[in-house]
C-alpha cells in the first residue's frame, strides 16, 4: 500500500482508539464525581448486564446477551493480533472463536428484527441503537469474508497490527477487506463513544432501556 | 487540572515506553534452503506446486482442509518447527505436531521431491 495512504489508514486507526478511550476515561470520571466510587461500579455493573433492557424487554435481553458473549469470545480471538508471543489459551479459542464468529450475524440480525418488528423493542431503542447494530452486522459480515477469502497473508497483517500495538507503522500491500474490516471497527468506535460517552459528557442522557 | 496535566503525563509516558520496547520483527526466510533442508542439493528456490510462494503461504491452511495436501505429504520434505512453527508462533495459530510414530513419519526421507522441478520454476 502507498505510504501516504497508510499513514492516513494507521492514523484513522489511532484516531477512532484515542476518541473511545478518551470518550471512556471522560464518561468514567464525570459519572464518578456524580455518583461516587459505589454506585459508579454499580452503573457499570447495570450496563453491562443491561438490567434495564431485562425489564424492558426479555427476549431481545437474552439476545443481546448472548450477543455479547460471542462478541468477548471473538475479541478474545483477536487479541492474537496485537500480541507477541501470543499465550496459549488464545491459540486454543480457534475452533470455539470461529463458532462465535458464525453466531454474531445470526444473533445481531435476531437482535435487529426484534427492535424493529415489535412494537415494545421500537419504543426502548434509539437511532443510535440502530446504528450500532448496523455497524455490528457490516463488522461481522466482513470478518467471515475475510475468514472464507483467505487471500490476504495473515504474516503481513499481524506485522502492521503488532506495529500498531508498538506505535510503529509498518508497511502492508494492499488488502481491502481487512482495510474495509479495520474501518468498520473505527468507524463503531467513534459511534459508540460520541452516543453512549460524548452525548452523556455533554449534557445529552440516554434513553431507558438502551443497551 | 492537576490531575488532568498528570493524566497526559502519564500517557506520554506509556506511549514512550510502547515506542521504545523492540518490535518483533516477522519470521523472514533469507534461505529457502533451509526450510526444505533435506532437498539440497538440486532444490530450486521454490518448487513448482509451492509457486507463487506468497500464494502458497496464504492459501495451505484450505489446501489442508480441503484435503488437497496431507501433512504427512508436507512432512516428506519439511520439519515442521523450520518450516511451520516460526510463522505459526508468530500469526498465533495451532503449532504443528506431527505423529512421530505414523509409520509414514520420515521428515526429509524423499529428497528428489522438490529437485524434480525444472530449473526455471
Amino acid at each position: 500500500m502507498d505510504e501516504t495512504l497508510l499513514t492516513v489508514f494507521s492514523l484513522t486507526l489511532y484516531g477512532a482508539a484515542a476518541f473511545f478511550a478518551l470518550g471512556l476515561m471522560a464518561w468514567l470520571h464525570r459519572r464518578h464525581e456524580e455518583l461516587g466510587k459505589v454506585k459508579l461500579f454499580t452503573l457499570i455493573l447495570r450496563r453491562l448486564l443491561s438490567l434495564d433492557l431485562l425489564r424492558g424487554h426479555v427476549l431481545l435481553w437474552l439476545i443481546e446477551m448472548a450477543f455479547r458473549a460471542a462478541l468477548v469470545i471473538v475479541f478474545l480471538r483477536y487479541l492474537r493480533f496485537f500480541m507477541f508471543p501470543v499465550p496459549y489459551e488464545l491459540i486454543e479459542l480457534k475452533n470455539i472463536g470461529i463458532y462465535a464468529a458464525h453466531v454474531l450475524p445470526v444473533l445481531l440480525f435476531l437482535s435487529l428484527a426484534c427492535r424493529s418488528l415489535t412494537e415494545r423493542g421500537a419504543a426502548i431503542s434509539s437511532n443510535g441503537d440502530y446504528l450500532i447494530s448496523l455497524l455490528l452486522i457490516a463488522i461481522a459480515l466482513s470478518g467471515l469474508w475475510f475468514h472464507y477469502d483467505a487471500s490476504e497473508d495473515q504474516l503481513e497483517i499481524k506485522a502492521y497490527t503488532l506495529g500498531l500495538a508498538y506505535l510503529r507503522i509498518v508497511p502492508l500491500p494492499f488488502y481491502p477487506v481487512f482495510i474495509l474490516h479495520s474501518l468498520l471497527v473505527a468507524a463503531l468506535a467513534a459511534a459508540f463513544s460520541a452516543l453512549r460517552f460524548w452525548s452523556v459528557i455533554f449534557g445529552g442522557r440516554p434513553k431507558a432501556g438502551q443497551s | 487540572m492537576m490531575q488532568k496535566r498528570l493524566y497526559i503525563w502519564l500517557a506520554l509516558l506509556c506511549a514512550l515506553a510502547l515506542a521504545s520496547c523492540d518490535y518483533p520483527e516477522k519470521p523472514v526466510y533469507e534461505d529457502w534452503r533451509k526450510v526444505t533442508d533435506s532437498c539440497t542439493p538440486y532444490m530450486v528456490d521454490v518448487p513448482i506446486f509451492h509457486s507463487p510462494m506468497s500464494d502458497w503461504r496464504v492459501r495451505h491452511p484450505k489446501f489442508l482442509e480441503e484435503g488437497v495436501y496431507t501433512l504427512k505429504r508436507c512432512m516428506i520434505c519439511h520439519e515442521s518447527n523450520i518450516a511451520c512453527n516460526r510463522c505459526h508462533d508468530y500469526v498465533g495459530v495451532k503449532r504443528i505436531l506431527p505423529n512421530v510414530f505414523d509409520p509414514g513419519y520420515s521428515p526429509g526421507f524423499i529428497r528428489t521431491w522438490h529437485s524434480v522441478a525444472p530449473k526455471e520454476y
